[in-house]
């Protein structure tokens, strides 16, 4: 990407930000929109007191954790869904059922299941972020080219080989996709996660900022959790086009700009 | 004694269901492959060519008749029975190397040092003219340049039979005919049984030992054709040898009749 390119990508952020601050500006009521600098001052504040480093250090605990789990469950699942019909007839329509169901409707099921310490807490982040990963795998799976299979099958791969060599390769650039969309769903349920019983995190200081008319707190978690997240979805990006670099190259043939 | 055929095609048929209506796409197909020979199936476009390589390939099942390779019935893929595919198949992610090395760094082939996969892919790349591309990928080679990754790919594995469909079908007429001069080249120093797929009558007369011609609906072995023009054969002859325009014409007039059959029936898939 060319300088230009990265350029207009920052200024639109540069552009949101500043309007931002215009506008409470125009407003003065903080309570209704606090200033973004004010917004910071708060972040910085709690930086140096250490609430924020044991909230990010709990959050991304929960967050990693319920992600590593839904990575765990979702790509061996998907890839055996996609290359296997008895294994997609067996799941096809319990995961088309589960999809929808809104996850933070698990969160009194799991607390009765799990205790209201970690476990239901990651339970819940792993089970919303599992279905995005699932279905990007399997259907990653199902895309790859029939002539790639045909050709390994014509010289000699077991199944094994087949899914390990050749499967797992095609479709690691609609797995990674998956991880990326999960990840982003993980720091989305996170409030959700840390509504009930929890003493620290992002999530449980929104709500608390939320409950004490601490806008400016509420947006300094908000934020937080945006910049992190954003963070870790570049990781991946970064990552896939590391890995999968001939899926790029072949999709910037594909699109001229 | 005479060797027995590799390939033995007894009353083949094939029938799928489309909109469930059954579709007899071959029938009643008899075939031997000789060992050694280099034979072409020449048909019209939908004539079922393609499916019965598949079917020698193990990649599609028959659904009557008997089918198999050196008296053993075929049951499924076998590196005994390397496949080119008119799309060259290369994995995207691999080099040119990787590729090639494949099948030879699977269970099938046995436990080999890399040292030996590495001279063997030297060797096969510069037996299709590639000598130096190891580490080239595949989306940085022309589409001949990936086809020729392919065969040398499939003959990687030292297959007892080398199966071709249509391998130079979406290449440019100039690359075809350079192709064409390779594989002719190949077959003469290496004498691998060869079964090709093809609708070009240049193609299968420069090529082949035999030809067998196809009629479409259901597809089936119309008349197989003994070439016995001297080789080593030369593109050239296509536009001289009198017995090559003559061989040219009778496969147009057993064409004709089936091509126009075809485009006067209502299209199955339509």
């Amino acid at each position: 990407m060319n300088l230009a390119r990265r350029f207009r990508r920052v200024y639109s952020i540069v552009v949101l930000l500043v309007l931002w601050e215009l506008a409470a500006l125009v407003i003065q009521n903080p309570l209704f929109l606090p200033r973004l600098s004010a917004v910071l001052d708060t972040t910085w504040a709690n930086f140096l007191n250490g609430v924020l480093v044991t909230d990010i250090g709990v959050s991304m605990f929960r967050c990693l954790s319920g992600f590593t789990l839904a990575l765990a469950v979702g790509v061996p699942l998907g890839i055996l869904m996609g290359w296997s019909a008895k294994w997609d007839d067996f799941w096809n329509f319990i995961i088309s059922f589960t999809n929808p169901i809104p996850k933070l409707g698990l969160i009194p099921l799991f607390i009765l299941w799990l205790g209201i310490g970690e476990a239901s807490k990651v339970a819940l982040i792993a089970t919303a972020s599992v279905f995005p990963i699932l279905i990007n795998t399997y259907n990653g799976v199902r895309g790859v080219n029939k002539l790639l299979i045909w050709r390994a099958a014509t010289s000699g791969a077991d199944q094994v080989e087949m899914l390990q060599k050749v499967v797992l390769h095609a479709a690691l650039p609609q797995i990674l996709t998956g991880a990326r969309l999960g990840m982003a769903v993980a720091w989305i349920v996170l409030l959700g996660a840390e509504m009930v019983a929890a003493q620290a995190g992002l999530g449980f200081r929104i709500l608390y900022g939320g409950q004490t008319f601490d806008t400016r707190l509420v947006f300094s978690g908000l934020l937080v959790i945006a910049v992190i997240g954003f963070t870790f979805d570049r990781l991946i990006l970064a990552l896939s086009s590391r890995l999968c670099r001939w899926y790029f190259r072949a999709a910037d043939e594909s699109v001229a700009q | 004694m005479p060797h027995p055929p590799v390939i033995s095609a007894r009353d083949v048929g094939k029938t799928f269901s489309r909109r469930g209506q059954p579709v007899r796409a071959l029938e009643n197909l008899n075939l031997d492959v000789r060992r050694g020979e280099f034979l072409s199936l020449l048909g019209p476009s939908g004539c079922g060519k393609s499916t019965f390589l598949y079917m020698v390939g193990g990649l599609v099942p028959i659904s009557s008749g008997e089918l198999s390779m050196e008296c053993v019935r075929i049951a499924g893929p076998s590196p005994d029975r390397g496949l080119v595919f008119q799309e060259p198949a290369l994995f995207p992610w691999m080099t040119v190397a990787d590729n090639v090395a494949f099948g030879l760094r699977l269970k099938a082939a046995g436990k080999r040092s890399e040292e030996s996969i590495a001279a063997a892919v030297k060797s096969l790349l510069a037996l299709v003219g590639l000598e130096g591309f190891e580490r080239f990928r595949p989306d940085e080679l022309s589409g001949g340049m990936k086809q020729r990754v392919a065969i040398a790919a499939c003959l990687a594995t030292d297959p007892k039979i080398l199966l071709m469909d249509e391998p130079f079908g979406a290449l440019d007429a100039q690359t075809r005919g350079v192709m064409q001069r390779e594989l002719l080249r190949l077959h003469e120093t290496s004498g691998r049984t060869t079964l090709f797929v093809t609708h070009d009558i240049r193609e299968a007369i420069l090529l082949s030992d035999r030809v067998a011609v196809m009629s479409a609906r259901p597809g089936t072995i119309k008349e197989i054709v003994d070439i016995e023009l001297p080789r080593p054969r030369w593109r050239s002859h296509a536009e001289t040898n009198q017995d090559f325009l003559r061989l040219e014409g009778y496969f147009n007039g057993l064409l004709e009749h089936d091509i126009r059959q075809i485009a006067t029936s209502i299209p199955q898939h339509a």
